[in-house]
């Protein structure tokens, strides 16, 4: 059975921000609202390195945890969703969450989409698959459609990867040992309770 | 409420979490960009304009179905596959573009959002006239006849050098064709594109040493290295796909990356070995590392015995540059440098990458013939994973090159002789008597009268002073009086407040963009401008060249937006309007004033015989387009199918007629593979011998060659003291005796015979010569280290002095005189600039992109710590940036040790303020871009190359003060 | 008077309480109104089937392009 991860190769990422573009493309995400962003530690520095971050989708997701109105809900896949219906803004999950994945409009709601906003592992959300209501509430629904997240798939040097955990660690280890070294999958110590 | 459940609640606090921590020890670019720009004007709207007509929105669930259209991105030349999907002509998502080999899938954040590009609001919607200092809709039909009757009147009274056709690199390669031969017919040299001040002192260098002005090898081919050397580029942020094929050299082949640039950029963070250096001291750098490698007899001589003409000069030239003075001059310590040099040695082949650090200088044309001496003494020439790979920086300034958009030649570098002028004219079926009568002439030194129709024109760089400078100066009978942009950032350009000066001096301003441009609002002008809409490349077809010479088909992904208009059909509105019509377009198939694409491909199939663009027929091309998936992804090469063999996109020279069948030729100068299956030599391009020195290439031959050595470029004459001209067609040998019997040559034979029947006997058309790293012909044969005009070191300038004054390109052009002056009192630091990934060119486009604009909203200046602690500015600070020619700008100062002491750093994107005032209310309404800032060519001052006069905007000095 | 007021007052709370209170009816909000603590009550999503979980599956091989 397929568990939905993401990985971010840091010795890869060039902060090119193509995750964070065609994420906003692909969902028509509007201004002020990031589902994914691009971190950058050391910024100017030896040693400098970039992160693509967005909801991880965790095994024991902390969002879900500390939601008041449990809108959260896990799909088999490990893909954690909400239900905007449910959601009250309380902003709990961002405080919650490791990774600071949880969004928030600026001022008030934006057209239908109101609320708690984030990354869904594109897939859509509680309405019915790849309909307009499902659309314009969570975005598109690329898992229905047999895709994966436009983020990783559009990445310019394949840093971000996404799908099958298992399908995922293993380029990844490949890359590693053609390397020499490892540096870790970044976040996977929190986000899915393994080490690398 | 946050007791409400204990377990698995997350593993630590907010501030241990990873982004707490990040976010804690630094603060980065974007953060600190990103939370200071909410404010700025136009941006309140942008939450609420997000998207097109008809969104996704409403066109996903509808039962349309979804059409799957290909083009190709419109930012930098790296070519990749924009897939579209397209709902009741919507453009309704963006799918990564797996099939292609050269980007399997992969975009920038340019490319991932290029849907708004062609669907957002923010366009140049009508033509437009400024009219009392007020934007005025106007017709098609209006705009054309009232340009054209006074661009008429203007000739008619100034002649036609009057008016200047500033074109594009984001032209289609039919576009940029219809275009050179536009103004070809209108009768005037003085016509350019971008090209000049970005790769013009690239072209000039490598063709000047090799023969052809071009990246050698591909993207791609980097997999091949196990070395990587880039120098003055940031491939990381202006070709980040490339970045996919260096860190799979770096991975897998265990590739060490050095990067040599002033800035640590995004890409020297990925780098093995980053080498800091003063801007300005690349001939120093490079020598600096081949007196290590000369110094430990690391070069390759038998390479160079067979295949290079001049390297003991260089050598001698190098001897001079041992390591303290190197690091004199450029700040780098030998040790440092001993180690890049035995890394370079020891790691071959390595590859070779320079962008815009290497070329915008006064001396940028020694600079690119010094990366070239470099690559040719390691052997690393015309072969797998070595090469000079220079990247482009515009989707099609490759293409738009090699069909000449510029003021020195005609298409395929022909250059502007008379022989050129014949050649063209016989491909165009037209009367070349009624050509020269187009043209205007003036009296030489010698008192003789001589046609402008030979004579260089103004190149792009120096329309400013062909405006503003004393006619009796000026080698044309008038000053510049009317100008078009078409497809050009005024903001890309240095002397941007002299530019605003010549804008308002003009009788006539021309915008032709989908974007109303920096030209639009530059300008106090308030009446004479005219903005007519074009489409982007979305809403066209036609072929684009990427920068390593595979050609690319775009499909018309919607129809144009708005009023706007592809430019080929402007180009025939204002051929129509001015007469020349008919006879421009007479092979050249036009509906409804849109001629027909494939016609115009056609055309310059006929004519493109020195660089091989005759091979790629509109169907060819489109072939590969459709069956991306079978070529190999190291090699470009088809596997199987029916084009087996071929290499993707048929990379120029494709020789022959396209009924020839070559593959093209995925790397230049490899001699390891025939001709006839995409081998070569280097050219013989500058004759057989020089100073009793043979110049033709000594038992270097690619495989298969009849001749086992070098031998001079092909004509008539010599194909048949070969005995191979039996081999000649009937028809091919009567096209070749209407010419000029047997001297025709490779270039000007229409049939391709000469060519097809060279290749046959394995030989290269074009003759197999040396590269030659002393190029006679030039101001500094051997490069040469030259401090810069506006130098921070005037200790230097005694000893590397810069050159006198001279005229160029119809233009007198300043060097010692501006060097002379001592500006380092009052302005102390070194400015430089550069890309950011989130813009592209002068940036309307891309600041005109919500998703895009979002990422970078406010202009800033670099400096390091040690600087503006100095002057007591800090992070955020708004700060003036001054430069010696007395402009300043307002910009923010991120403090930082990406710069070195003494440095301050620009991106130069940004355009729609000027001097600390914001314009945004001169643009027609509705089509301001998001983002305005300052342009760092506000700043950038005076300084041209000594052959291309391309512009020097990587090395000024100024000062940096608190607002 | 006062008397009447009074009733009409009482009976005007209770209309109201009455009506409140209908007006609170799940159905009518269009919302979920009463939690059952750590349960999901959304509306539930539509689960992916076995054809399109390995389409994703080789898609996400299909990543390993270097």
């Amino acid at each position: 059975m397929a568990r939905m991860k993401f990985l971010c190769d840091a010795e890869r990422c060039i902060e090119c921000n193509a995750c964070v573009t065609a994420c906003k493309n692909e969902h028509e995400v509007p201004w002020g609202v990031n589902r994914r962003r691009v971190v950058t530690i050391q910024d100017g520095k030896p040693g400098e390195r970039s992160i693509s971050v967005a909801c991880m989708h965790c095994s024991d997701a902390p969002c879900t945890a500390v939601c008041p109105v449990d809108c959260f809900y896990q799909t088999e896949q490990g893909v954690v969703l909400h239900s905007k219906d449910l959601c009250i803004g309380c902003g709990y999950c961002f405080y919650a969450c490791p990774f600071g994945a949880p969004q928030y409009p600026q001022a008030g709601n934006y057209g239908s989409r109101g609320k708690m906003d984030k990354c869904t592992f594109c897939a859509g959300g509680p309405e019915e698959d790849m309909s307009s209501l499902e659309f314009q509430k969570y975005g598109r629904n690329r898992l229905a459609e047999g895709k994966l997240p436009i983020c990783a798939e559009m990445c310019s040097t394949k840093a971000l990867l996404a799908g099958d955990g298992d399908q995922v660690s293993n380029i990844f280890r490949e890359r590693i040992v053609a390397r020499g070294f490892g540096s870790g999958a970044w976040g996977w110590g929190t986000a899915y309770s393994i080490k690398g | 409420m946050l007791r409400k459940k204990t377990s698995g609640v997350a593993n630590g606090p907010l501030s241990s979490s990873f982004i707490g921590k990040a976010a804690e020890t630094v603060v980065d670019r974007r953060a600190f960009l990103r939370g200071s720009g909410l404010a700025i004007g136009g941006l309140a709207t942008a939450a609420a304009l997000v998207g097109s007509n008809v969104t996704p929105a409403q066109a996903v669930g509808s039962a349309a179905s979804v059409e799957i259209r290909k083009s190709v991105c419109t930012h930098c030349s790296v070519g990749c596959t924009v897939v579209a999907e397209v709902q009741n002509g919507v453009w309704t998502g963006q799918e990564p573009g797996w099939d292609s080999p050269i980007n399997l899938g992969a975009h920038c954040a340019k490319g991932a959002s290029v849907r708004e590009t062609a669907s957002g609001e923010r366009r140049l919607k009508y033509p437009m006239k400024l009219t009392g200092g007020k934007w005025v809709r106007m017709s098609w039909d209006d705009a054309i006849n009232e340009i054209g009757d006074q661009m008429l009147d203007i000739r008619e009274k100034s002649g036609p050098d009057s008016v200047y056709w500033l074109g594009s690199a984001k032209h289609s390669n039919e576009q940029a064709y219809l275009f050179r031969k536009f103004y070809a017919y209108w009768g005037t040299n003085n016509g350019d594109h971008q090209a000049r001040i970005c790769h013009s002192t690239t072209v000039a260098g490598v063709a000047n040493t090799w023969g052809y002005g071009a990246m050698t090898n591909s993207y791609n081919d980097m997999h091949n290295s196990k070395a990587i050397f880039i120098i003055g580029g940031n491939p990381a942020e202006a070709h980040p796909v490339s970045l996919m094929h260096v860190l799979k050299a770096k991975e897998q082949n265990n590739a060490p990356v050095i990067v040599c640039d002033p800035r640590f950029t995004r890409t020297a963070a990925h780098a093995d070995e980053y080498v800091r250096f003063r801007p300005g001291s690349d001939v120093a750098l490079i020598w600096g590392i081949m007196w290590h490698i000369f110094d430990n007899k690391w070069e390759d001589k038998e390479f160079i015995r067979q295949r290079v003409y001049g390297m003991e000069d260089v050598m001698a030239e190098v001897k001079k540059w041992d390591p303290a003075e190197t690091e004199r001059v450029t700040g780098v310590p030998g040790a440092q440098l001993k180690r890049v040099a035995k890394i370079m040695a020891n790691n071959r082949p390595g590859t070779f990458v320079w962008c815009m650090g290497g070329t915008q200088h006064t001396n940028g044309n020694n600079n690119t013939r010094a990366y070239c001496a470099f690559q040719l003494a390691l052997g690393n020439m015309g072969t797998a994973g070595g090469g000079a790979n220079i990247f482009r920086g515009h989707c099609n300034v490759q293409g738009a090159t090699d069909f000449c958009v510029l003021s020195h030649s005609l298409p395929g570098y022909y250059g502007l002789s008379a022989g050129a002028w014949k050649h063209w004219a016989r491909v165009w079926d037209e009367d070349i008597d009624w050509l020269k009568g187009r043209f205007d002439s003036i009296k030489g030194k010698d008192g003789k009268s001589k046609s402008l129709m030979n004579q260089k024109g103004i190149p792009v760089s120096r329309w400013i002073d062909g405006v503003l400078e004393d006619k009796e100066n000026i080698d044309q009978p008038d000053n510049l009086r009317a100008m078009v942009f078409w497809g050009h950032a005024p903001n890309s350009q240095t002397r941007m407040k002299e530019m605003k000066t010549a804008m308002e001096k003009l009788d006539l301003m021309v915008v032709i963009d989908p974007y109303p441009t920096v030209s639009a609002v530059l300008s106090d002008r308030t009446d004479g401008v005219y903005l007519l809409p074009a489409t982007t490349q979305f809403e066209t077809y036609g072929s684009v060249t990427a920068s390593n010479r595979s050609l690319q088909w775009r499909e018309k992904i919607i129809e144009p937006s708005f009023d706007s208009l592809p430019d080929h059909t402007i180009i025939y509105k204002f051929a129509k309007k001015f007469g020349f019509a008919d006879r421009m377009f007479r092979k050249i198939k036009v509906t409804n004033d849109e001629p027909y694409v494939e016609d115009v491909t056609r055309e310059f199939n006929g004519g493109m015989w020195t660089i091989g663009y005759t091979g790629q027929s509109p169907e060819r091309i489109k072939a590969h387009m459709a069956n991306q998936h079978v070529f190999d992804r190291t090699t470009l090469q088809a596997v199987g199918g029916e084009l087996d063999g071929e290499y993707y996109g048929l990379p120029w020279p494709c020789w022959g007629t396209a009924e020839m069948g070559h593959p093209g030729t995925p790397l230049l100068y490899d001699t390891s593979k025939p001709v006839a299956e995409g081998g070569l030599c280097f050219r013989a391009r500058f004759g057989v011998e020089h100073e009793g020195n043979n110049l033709l290439a000594e038992g270097s031959y690619p495989v298969g060659s009849e001749i086992k050595d070098g031998y001079p470029e092909f004509t008539m004459g010599m194909l048949k003291k070969l005995g191979w001209d039996g081999d000649l067609t009937a028809d091919e040998r009567a096209a070749i005796e209407k010419v000029a019997g047997d001297k025709t040559n490779w270039k000007v034979d229409l049939s391709g015979g000469i060519q097809r029947v060279a290749i046959k006997h394995g030989c290269a058309p074009f003759g197999n010569a040396k590269a030659r790293v002393k190029v006679w012909t030039f101001p500094d044969p051997i490069p040469l280290h030259r401090e810069p005009l506006y130098t921070s070191r005037r200790d230097l300038v005694a000893d590397y002095p810069t050159y006198s004054d001279r005229k160029l390109y119809r233009l007198p052009t300043l060097y010692k005189s501006i060097q002379d002056v001592d500006h380092t009192a009052a302005y102390p630091m070194i400015l430089t600039s550069g890309r950011l990934v989130e813009y592209e060119g002068g940036g309307d486009e891309t600041r005109s992109n919500p998703w895009l604009a979002e990422l970078q909203q406010d202009m800033f200046v670099e400096m390091n710590p040690f600087d503006a602690n100095g002057k007591n500015i800090r992070n955020g600070d708004m700060v003036w940036v001054k430069t010696p020619e007395g402009a300043q700008i307002k910009v923010m100062a991120q403090v930082t040790e990406r710069v070195a002491k003494g440095v301050a750093f620009l991106p130069f994107h940004f355009g729609g303020h000027l001097e600390g005032k914001d314009l945004r209310s001169k643009y027609p309404e509705g089509a301001d871009p998001y983002v305005l800032g300052e342009s760092a060519n506000t700043a950038f001052t005076y300084g041209y190359d000594s052959v291309t006069l391309m512009q020097e905007s990587k090395c000024s000095l100024c000062t940096i003060e608190r607002v | 008077m006062i008397a009447i007021t009074r009733k009409f007052l009482v009976l005007l709370a209770l209309t109201a309480v009455v009506t409140g209170l209908s007006a609170c009816a799940e159905e009518e909000q269009n919302r979920v109104l009463s939690y059952k603590k750590g349960t999901y009550l959304g509306e539930t999503d539509q689960q992916l089937s076995e054809d399109q979980l390995r389409t994703l599956i080789n898609r996400s091989n299909a990543q390993r392009v270097y």
